[in-house]
């Protein structure tokens, strides 16, 4: 029984054997493999081409599985993963391709724009700077890196790269106005004036206006204020829509001294743009250069209310609101009224007291608690009513008047508070008077008897209260 | 069932039962002082508050005395001798021993029924256990029921040592309970007699205040229709004027009366609180 079932087993050992020499003999030769991997590649990359990405991968992932030391594959593999976003994993096959291909792979290239999708940029600037040393002529590299300098505004570098790229390709349209774009940013508007002129020159197109408008701005900045206006009176006339071209074409009137045009030009900017009170403002200075203070004073008051409703409502309110609440607390703070004798002498203290501080002082020290508070309210509304203009006096006490005159100003409100003020004043012998017979009024005999009443129940139930604790602690 | 546990506890468990009854009497009694306490210090805040108030009626009386004053003379001083003192915080200053917020909250508590029955469930567990495991033994393993006998003793004779030391425990703890109550009730004894003087005092000043405030609102009345008969507008050109009232002798009486009164706040306020 045991040996048959040994003689089984050594026969299926066999068996197997052959199989798998037959199966192994059955594969390809080296170089049939290598010829199939070469087809299977220039697939992969027709397939790229093609932006099949997924299809380009499964291939790529067969070649390898055929030969897994073709740099190649690994590069045409990682570059389709890079494409479908997969950063990491196209990271891992460029690596894997410069640890087979070395220190000469241009791998290092494809590695660095996946370390930037990354956002590792250190490993990014290693890799590339590495692929420019030994590539340097490669202009996509050059790009990649001037484009990096040039989003983390190291324009320094960043002409220095596009200066090589333009050197390689005078035509390149991108190296040209990045190069203007970066010496623009520096300061060096003649430079970057000079750029812009060689892109107009080679590509004239739609751009052109755009690029008119730019050089016309650079020609502002450096004062050239003829050749500037002659660029933006020519995109005026052609209708280019751009809004600030009015304020350009102002400004260029300034530093022309050519001051009643800038106005017009301002003033057609403001119209379309009424909330830009820094236009505001520099058309109330044209208009006092010009000498028409009348439309200045308009403009910096229209100035300071844009500017105030775009204050918060805390910013606005916060100060006022405080004065408000440390007047009206203060002044309850002095009223702690204590019973005293108003004779003609008290009337010329509650005068002194209405002029030291008009708000309600002489109501407190004559009593009248509940009429101040009434009037302290009317007030508090006045002057939040009011609050623009109060912020107006302070900044510009000068155009005070002009500001109510501009606003609407609570006249009617305004009106019942100065007859008030006015009846207060002439009142305030009589308020004296009412003051001290209030002071006379005495409380009712009756209640006075009540309290007496009060007074000897508490004294009858503290006896009781002593007599019963003193039983209670005698039984302990 | 007493008896066995005094057995258990060579009669601890009896001093116990006793230490909590006179516990718990006290606590009732002290419980009904402090609520007698409670009382006596609400009338002596109603008694300082009806203080203060004649007090403030009585400086106002002061004021209008000076007033009547002013419109018969014309330079008139204010004079030390009627004055009240107008310092509230010496009446405010009143005395409040141990406070009864501190003697409600300290009232010792003990839950006696804890006391009682819970540690004794113990020793009735280990007795019943020792006889449900004989039944069983007699009619099955003799040997094995010995050693479950035996176990049973040592469980039962463990717990009522335990026991003992619990009862001697609870016995200190009750103890130092009714202590407490021992102290809070001389505390009480120490400070009340104090408190009960002091709001007589108390009493009596306002007493006095308050008749002599019911006096000058009285006459103050009658003086003030004298004095005052014209009418507001009439009233007020003098006022402007600064116009003297011509006193007649009746209205002078009267004042001298008013000005006895006076006086006689500041021989009040002499009798310090």
């Amino acid at each position: 029984m045991m040996t048959r079932f040994y003689a089984w087993t050594f026969n299926s050992i066999i068996l197997a054997s052959m199989l798998f020499l037959l199966i192994s003999c059955s594969g390809m030769t080296k170089e049939e493999k290598l010829n199939q991997v070469i087809l299977y590649n220039l697939r992969v990359d027709s397939l790229f081409l093609a932006g099949n990405y997924s299809e380009a991968i499964d291939l790529a992932n067969k070649s390898i599985d055929l030969i897994d030391t073709i740099p190649e594959t690994y590069v045409l593999k990682g570059r389709s993963l890079f494409e479908m976003k997969s950063y990491q994993a196209a990271l891992k096959g460029f690596s894997k391709a410069l640890e087979l291909e070395g220190d000469s792979s241009r791998a290092f290239f494809y590695r660095a724009i996946s370390f930037l999708e990354l956002e590792d940029t250190d490993e990014f600037l290693d890799d590339l700077n590495h692929y420019i040393m030994i590539y340097n002529n490669d202009t996509a590299a050059l790009i990649a890196r001037a484009n990096y300098y040039f989003k983390i505004n190291e324009h320094d570098e960043c002409i220095k790269d596009y200066l090589k790229i333009f050197s390689l390709d005078s035509g390149s349209k991108f190296s040209i106005l990045r190069l203007a774009q970066s010496y623009s940013t520096l300061g060096d508007n003649i430079k970057s004036i000079e750029y812009y002129d060689k892109f107009t020159l080679l590509f004239p197109g739609d751009e052109v206006k755009e690029i008119e408008f730019i050089k016309a701005k650079l020609l502002l900045i450096e004062k050239n204020y003829n050749t500037a206006l002659e660029k933006l009176l020519g995109l005026s006339e052609i209708n280019y829509p751009n809004d600030k071209l009015n304020i350009f074409i102002a400004d260029c009137y300034i530093g022309l001294n050519q001051n009643e045009k800038s106005v017009e030009f301002l003033s057609s900017y403001i119209v379309s743009h009424p909330y830009d009170y820094m236009q505001i403002e520099k058309r109330a200075n044209i208009y006092n250069v010009l000498g028409r203070e009348q439309d200045r004073d308009k403009d910096i008051l229209l100035s300071s209310q844009i500017k105030w409703e775009d204050r918060s409502l805390f910013s606005k309110y916060f100060l006022i609101v405080l004065f408000l609440v440390l007047l009206f607390g203060g002044s309850f703070l002095f009223n702690k009224h204590l019973p005293q004798v108003y004779d003609r002498k008290t009337i010329k203290k509650a005068y002194l007291y209405f002029l030291i501080w008009p708000l309600g002082f002489h109501q407190i020290y004559l009593g009248f608690s509940i009429l101040y508070f009434v009037t302290f309210i009317a007030k508090a509304i006045f002057v939040l009513l009011i609050s623009f203009e109060l912020n107006y006096f302070i900044l510009n006490s000068d155009l005070f008047l002009k500001s109510i005159e501009l606003n609407l100003f609570p006249y009617q409100l305004f009106k019942f508070l100065l007859l008030l003020f006015i009846l207060d004043f002439v009142t305030l012998s009589y308020q004296v008077f009412i003051s001290n017979l209030n002071e006379r009024k005495l409380e009712n005999i009756n209640l006075i008897d009540s309290r007496a009443k009060a007074l000897s129940d508490s004294l009858q139930i503290m006896q009781n209260s002593n007599e019963r604790i003193k039983v209670l602690i005698s039984k302990i | 069932m007493s008896i066995w546990k005094n057995i258990i506890t060579f009669g601890n468990f009896g001093r116990l039962e006793d230490d909590i009854k006179i516990f718990a009497y006290r606590r009732s009694i002290l419980e009904e002082i402090v609520k007698e306490y409670d009382i006596a210090m609400f009338s002596q805040k109603k008694a300082f508050t009806i203080l203060n108030i004649e007090r403030e009626k009585a400086i106002k009386n002061l004021a209008l005395f000076k007033s009547i004053i002013k419109k018969i003379k014309k330079n008139v001083q204010d004079n030390i001798a009627i004055k009240v003192r107008d310092k509230k915080t010496d009446s405010n200053n009143f005395t409040n021993y141990g406070s009864i917020q501190s003697f409600r909250n300290n009232l010792p508590d003990l839950n006696v029924d804890e006391f009682s029955d819970v540690f004794f469930i113990k020793v009735q567990s280990s007795i019943s256990a020792l006889g449900a495991k004989k039944e069983i033994d007699k009619n099955d393993l003799i040997i094995h029921g010995a050693d479950v006998a035996i176990s049973a003793m040592v469980n039962f004779l463990s717990a009522t040592i335990s026991i003992n030391r619990n009862v001697i425990e609870k016995r200190r703890l009750i103890k130092d309970k009714t202590l407490d109550i021992s102290d809070s009730v001389k505390s009480i004894k120490d400070s009340f007699p104090i408190i009960y003087a002091e709001t007589n005092r108390v009493g009596e000043i306002a007493l006095l205040l308050n008749k002599n405030n019911f006096i000058f609102t009285g006459k103050f009345i009658e003086l003030n229709l004298l004095v005052h008969s014209k009418s507001h507008f009439y009233q007020f050109i003098d006022f402007l004027q600064d116009i003297r009232f011509d006193a007649n002798e009746d209205v002078k009486k009267k004042i001298i009366f008013l000005g006895q009164i006076c006086s006689e706040y500041n021989k009040i306020n002499v009798l310090k609180v």
